[in-house]
């Protein structure tokens, strides 16, 4: 009977230890003029992204006769093995269009992105379509290493579009990305 | 289509004594006219940086703002061939403006072609 | 063994003890009276031993101490980059000296003894405090390899299971720093912690 008693407790002993998440990996220390222990340590880090630096646009009292165009550096890390990444862009416009309003009136804008920094043309984005087999060269998540920024946005307005538009109306609108790892 | 033109010298006439041409409006110095002046570089007004956070997605976003300034394009279509034409003027800003005539112009000698300047201000 | 013939001689079994020794040869040589008395030392000498042997530091201080009660730290899948991570636990550290006095050396399994977890070539740095408070979250940062020394224990049974359970705080954490800009992977190490008396 104790014999079967010191079973059933050593079992939920046991049990308990392992719900506590108590590993039996660390050694304790005997007693003696010195005393020696270890532990182990573990820790995952999922993968992660991060983008910032990026500042709003502000076309005033544009010339319509030309193109008007914004380029910006702006930093992507991505912590995974191949330090990949996706952007996606959305509009603020119908159905996340890339377009500026004022009331009823509207202009379209295009949007541009490239994986290095301080350029000012990239790959043309299709609203929530992700362009994807990108590739951040930040060495940290904040791109604070010196020139670090990792990627240009582009935003463009057409001269053609630009003549369309009402003069001295303010046209507004958001424009949000959206980066994963890969 | 319209076009924006500066130069007097591009637009057609269709010739004839006492047919009228158009001359593109200059805008003159101290005249309240079609405001003109250096092409204004489009560039950003960084209002303030915008970050995502460090995450599985991270999303930021950035505002856009475009306004223009008022222009207005003349072109001149001829109706009939050596005979009067009509003076095309179009403007991007939403309300009136009007057409003078620059009195200096017509102190040009009597015999010989003769312009005629007009000045295009919005209302 | 006592000397003197083995007929008269006390028979003392009283392990390890000279003045025992070179008593029962005078006594085996004295009257009945002084060897009882020396009979009587010789057990008296034996009980002491035995207490000395079951460690009971009521007796006396030995400068011996013993680190008790350690756990791994599994930190897991740290979903929040941007925070630091804390793990603490409250363990057992005895110390039989006067003053109760030890000291405590951290070592960890990077190069040179830092604290370093490994994912292949890639490094998690991590950091150590220590208090000689049971329940804590925070203490004083320790270095490789770098005696933190004047703690006091409290701990009144080598291994706790009298007295307080528990004497010390250990105090293991990962850096926001560290953490932002770490690459996705799994890493691991071990903390080695060695105590000495004071």
């Amino acid at each position: 009977m104790n014999d079967i008693r010191f079973r059933h407790s050593a079992l939920a002993c046991l049990l308990a230890a392992v719900a506590a998440g108590a590993a039996p990996a660390a050694t304790q220390g005997a007693l003696g003029t010195n005393s020696t222990g270890s532990i182990s340590i573990g820790a995952s880090v999922p993968n992660r992204v991060q983008l910032s630096g990026l500042s709003d646009i502000a076309f005033t009292n544009q010339d319509p006769a030309a193109d008007a165009s914004n380029a910006q550096n702006v930093c992507v890390w991505s912590n995974t093995s191949t330090r990949g990444y996706n952007v996606t862009a959305s509009g603020s416009g119908a159905g996340s269009a890339f377009t500026l309003a004022n009331a009823a009136l509207t202009v379209p804008y295009t949007v541009e992105w490239t994986g290095s920094s301080g350029q000012t043309s990239g790959t043309l984005l299709a609203p929530g379509t992700a362009l994807a087999g990108l590739v951040s060269g930040a060495s940290n998540a904040t791109c604070s290493a010196g020139a670090d920024e990792s990627a240009s946005l582009i935003v463009k307005i057409s001269s053609a579009s630009l003549q369309g538009m009402q003069a001295a109306a303010n046209y507004t609108g958001t424009l949000t990305l959206v980066v994963a790892p890969e | 289509m319209a076009t924006y033109v500066r130069d007097p010298s591009k637009v057609r006439s269709p010739g004839g004594v006492g047919a009228a041409r158009a001359a593109i409006a200059r805008p003159a110095l101290g005249t309240a006219a079609v405001v003109a002046g250096v092409l204004l570089v489009a560039g950003p007004a960084s209002a303030r940086p915008r970050a995502g956070e460090l995450a599985a997605h991270s999303t930021a976003s950035l505002s856009i703002a475009v306004s223009v300034r008022p222009r207005f394009d003349v072109r001149r279509e001829a109706l009939e061939a050596d005979g009067p034409g009509a003076v095309i003027v179009r403007s991007n800003f939403g309300h009136r403006f009007s057409i003078r005539r620059e009195q200096d112009a017509f102190r040009a000698p009597r015999e010989g072609p003769r312009t005629a300047v007009f000045i295009i201000v919005p209302d | 063994m006592p000397g003197g013939t083995a007929g008269d001689a006390a028979r003392i079994t009283a392990p390890a003890c000279p003045e025992c020794s070179a008593a029962a040869a005078r006594a085996s040589r004295q009257p009945a009276r002084l060897r009882a008395g020396v009979r009587l030392l010789a057990l008296a000498w034996a009980a002491a031993s035995a207490l000395l042997a079951c460690g009971s530091p009521a007796l006396a201080e030995s400068n011996k101490v013993r680190l008790t009660g350690l756990s791994d730290v599994g930190f897991g899948t740290l979903a929040n980059l941007a925070a630091d991570a804390v793990r603490s636990q409250s363990l057992c550290l005895y110390a039989d000296t006067p003053t109760n006095g030890y000291s405590i050396t951290a070592l960890g399994s990077g190069s040179g003894g830092g604290f370093e977890l490994n994912s292949g070539t890639r490094i998690l740095p991590f950091d150590v405090s220590w208090t000689g408070v049971a329940g804590q979250s925070s203490g004083t940062r320790l270095s490789p390899n770098v005696p933190l020394t004047g703690q006091t224990s409290t701990a009144t049974q080598q291994t706790c299971n009298n007295g307080p359970p528990t004497s010390a705080s250990l105090i293991v954490a990962l850096r926001s720093g560290a953490l932002s800009n770490a690459m996705a992977g799994t890493y691991a190490g071990t903390l080695t912690l060695i105590v000495g008396p004071e």
